[in-house]
């Protein structure tokens, strides 16, 4: 037991190359300033900013929302989001910059519930494993404690296994020619952007594309091995096709902004560094 | 010669931080995965963990699109009998941008299976934002049709009449 005990302390301690967790620190921010600027884009700051009396959709804000009686918080939020992430991006004030952005973010989500998805969920925890990591410190040396990293891949397995396990129950609808889940979900005209009509003589096909799926989240362990850049590839491409595919906005994006940590072992190599990966 | 300054590495701590960020590594960690697993959804530990998520609504569970739609669902909005609007339709496509924004149309999904929170709100706002367009529009008509894939024989599922 406390050999295990060692072993475990000295895991989580043990040095990495700073060289991902830096760019995901630059990325996932990055992601979240592109989602705000695409609600100025869409015309929705309006809808998803503004409450009923001022021409937004409005809605019942969340227990947690601390801004709720105020009608311009939705605004201020999103301002304060702009302000902060890029700064957590660029390295200046990292660590005030992430505590004011998450909050704001995690506020702005209170305040619109509907608006606030699961990739938005991610990212915050994201963002609040790199705000206790080397890579939010004044000093930040080359090489940072790799439990950050560790951490954030365990993570990203988790989310691919929990998601591959939800899809085992309908396994049987995954793999039917004659209707394949993923063609309901591509050509899902409220989602979708691919013509049901269109892809319906070929639907069969689709099972390749969603036994591909399953066998890609059910492997994610594989993430964690010395083939995990290899599976990331395979994941970089579903997240590639998703964002062809589907109305999803932030999603694929925001899921790639994390990709450096997985590819890890292949990064001090494309810098020619010695340091192993 | 000039070197390099050597890499100083991350700063010196005291003798309890090492086991402490171990024991917090390890509680995260097993966290994340009690939280995520579905086998795990109602359980004790989870009715526990859950509540800490809130405050920056970091909740993990993850089912990313674990099915599709069992029936070809599409948004529609008429205006004096004309389809303005018709989901992933580029012959009718007003508002396209705005509906189809990720914060906006899990909205429209919800109306469209009948479990919006905020239906009544989001049918005044399209409402206003028709009123605007077109000051001499009289009347709106929000609707959800339904039909079996591939989606040539749709039927009205949610029918939502608003006159200026």
């Amino acid at each position: 037991m406390t050999r295990a005990w060692t072993w475990w302390v000295d895991r989580v301690d043990r040095l990495e190359d700073a060289t991902p967790l830096l760019w995901v620190r630059v990325l996932v921010p990055l992601a979240i300033v592109g989602d705000l600027l695409a609600m100025a884009w869409h015309s929705a700051l309006r809808a998803v900013l503004l409450p009923r009396e001022l021409g937004g959709i409005g809605g019942t804000p969340a227990p947690w929302s601390l801004l709720d009686g105020w009608a311009w918080a939705g605004p201020a939020l999103w301002a304060t989001c702009l302000v902060a992430m890029p700064l957590v991006s660029a390295g200046i004030a990292t660590r005030p910059a992430l505590i004011v952005g998450v909050i704001a973010h995690a506020q702005l989500g209170h305040l619109f519930v509907p608006g606030d998805r699961g990739i938005d969920r991610l990212l915050r925890t994201v963002l609040l494993i790199l705000l206790f990591s080397d890579v939010t410190a004044r000093q930040r040396p080359a090489r940072i404690r790799a439990w950050a990293g560790d951490l954030l891949r365990w993570l990203l397995v988790v989310v691919y296994l929990a998601a591959g396990l939800a899809k085992v129950e309908v396994l049987s609808s995954w793999l039917d020619p004659e209707l394949p889940e993923l063609f309901t979900i591509l050509c899902d005209p409220l989602a979708g952007r691919l013509d049901p009509a269109f892809w319906w003589p070929v639907r069969s096909a689709f099972v390749i594309g969603g036994a591909g799926t399953l066998v890609f989240e059910l492997g994610a362990p594989v993430l964690l091995t010395r083939w995990g850049p290899w599976w990331a590839l395979f994941g970089a491409a579903m997240h590639l096709g998703i964002a062809l595919s589907m109305d999803l906005g932030m999603f694929s994006w925001g899921m790639l902004a994390t990709y450096p940590v997985l590819m890890a072992r292949w990064i001090p190599r494309w810098r020619g560094s010695t340091v192993p990966g | 010669m000039d070197s390099a300054p050597p890499d100083p590495g991350p700063p010196q701590e005291g003798n309890f931080a090492r086991p402490i960020r171990a024991v917090a590594v390890l509680a995260v960690g097993l966290a994340f995965g009690v939280l995520a697993l579905p086998a795990l959804e109602h359980s004790r530990l989870v009715a526990v963990l859950e509540p800490l998520q809130r405050p920056l609504r970091i909740a993990q569970s993850w089912n990313l699109y674990g099915r599709g739609p069992k029936k070809v669902k599409r948004f529609e909005l008429a205006v004096d009998g004309v389809v303005r609007y018709r989901s992933n339709d580029p012959e009718a496509a007003f508002l396209a941008p705005l509906l189809r924004y990720r914060r906006i149309r899990p909205i429209v999904t919800a109306l469209c299976g009948d479990r919006s929170e905020v239906r009544d709100a989001f049918v005044a706002f399209v409402a206003d934002q028709v009123w605007a367009d077109d000051p001499a529009a009289r009347h709106l008509t929000v609707r959800c049709t339904v039909s079996p894939w591939p989606g040539d024989a749709p039927h009205d599922a949610t029918v939502i009449e608003v006159d200026r």
